[in-house]
């Protein structure tokens, strides 16, 4: 796996209006913690930042007021609106210690299930691993060229990889392939009665009720 | 397909206002693409319902498309000509209450091209401007 090197500055800016003018001037807030040490608040150059996020990297040499860190990206928050990054989490790694984080699971090749006819469902989008920061795999790819309606791929049968523990179930399905639901029929009548009144008691309860 | 709840606490209910952006439904999560709602608004299930058939016709058959909103508001109307009074109306139609950020579908086993094609004959039945975006990386 590829490390890359990103500058950082320390930051004095803590409250959200002063962040918001950090990000005005192009730099994202970020922070760094991790390994029983104090948590040092930085801020990164938007532009060099997302240079790092396009190469696909989680692992970084994160360099600031003299000091040289290994350091992987924990966390990445976004606006929503205009895909803009917020805040950025650093976690400090040692080199030949294992971490822990979740990769995405990639499928290749075209199924013979969907050929047939099924529909391709992946239940499993990123699975969680175990590994030397050194050896995180950008992603985990899963040939589904031999997968056939009703079959489907568990955890215990993704490629096995040196140094790489899979830490989710494995008996849970990554993908599997099943023939398309159909849709129910709903009669006229039905749509046209609208929805049951969960409030309304039935008239038999209503009447016991007026009696007593 | 019966875009409405099967089971309600109230019959009607009061419009209300529109605030703010989506804090919820607001990422991609099932899909490889999605179509956002960049404005507030009211989707009627009509309308999703349009958008979902249009889709399917230039969808290939192995892509699958994701309904992420439905429409659990009901709107009510007095018919034409009525004088005024004698109660609110009778519920005519439902509709999903929709906030900027919103993600209405998601499509899957399909490259971008075929998304955005899929995305632009669903957005011609929206009463919302939207855009596509894509699934963003785990951490």
């Amino acid at each position: 796996m590829k490390i890359l090197e990103l500058k950082a500055e320390k930051r004095t800016v803590k409250r959200s209006k002063a962040v918001r003018k950090l990000r005005e001037t192009g730099y994202i807030p970020a922070v760094v913690y991790g390994h029983k040490e104090d948590n040092v608040i930085l801020s990164v150059n938007g532009a060099e930042f997302d240079r790092v996020l396009n190469a696909g990297v989680r692992m970084i040499h994160l360099t600031y007021d003299n000091t040289k860190e290994s350091v992987l990206i924990k966390d990445v928050q976004y606006d929503n609106l205009s895909d803009s990054v917020l805040h950025v989490d650093f976690s400090r790694v040692s080199l030949d210690e294992r971490v822990t984080l979740k990769v995405p699971i990639i499928l290749t090749g075209n199924s013979v299930g969907v050929k047939e006819g099924g529909v391709l469902t992946q239940a499993m989008k990123s699975i969680e691993i175990e590994s030397l920061p050194t050896a995180v795999p950008e992603d985990i790819k899963v040939n589904v060229s031999d997968l056939e309606i009703g079959k489907s791929i568990h955890v215990k049968e993704l490629p096995v990889m040196e140094n790489i523990k899979y830490l989710s179930d494995a008996d849970a399905v990554v993908v599997s392939v099943h023939h398309a639901a159909e849709e129910k029929i709903v009669s006229e009548e039905e749509l046209l009665a609208g929805p049951e009144v969960i409030s309304k008691k039935p008239k038999e309860e209503a009447g016991v009720s007026e009696e007593s | 397909m019966r875009l409405m709840p099967k089971r309600v606490k109230f019959r009607k209910s009061q419009r209300g206002k529109i605030k703010g952006n989506a804090t919820r439904g607001n990422t991609v999560s099932f899909g490889e693409f999605g179509l956002q709602s960049l404005e507030p608004g009211w989707i009627t299930a009509q309308q999703i319902e349009a958008g979902r058939i249009s889709a399917a016709h230039s969808m290939p058959k192995e892509s699958k498309l994701t309904i992420r909103i439905f429409p659990h508001k009901s709107v009510t109307s007095t018919p034409i000509e009525t004088r005024m009074g004698k109660g609110k109306g009778e519920p005519e139609f439902w509709v999903a209450v929709v906030r900027p950020g919103t993600i209405l579908y998601e499509i899957s086993g399909i490259n971008e091209e075929g998304a955005r094609e899929t995305f632009c004959r669903i957005a011609h039945k929206m009463p919302v401007k939207v855009r596509l975006v894509r699934r963003r990386r785990t951490f």
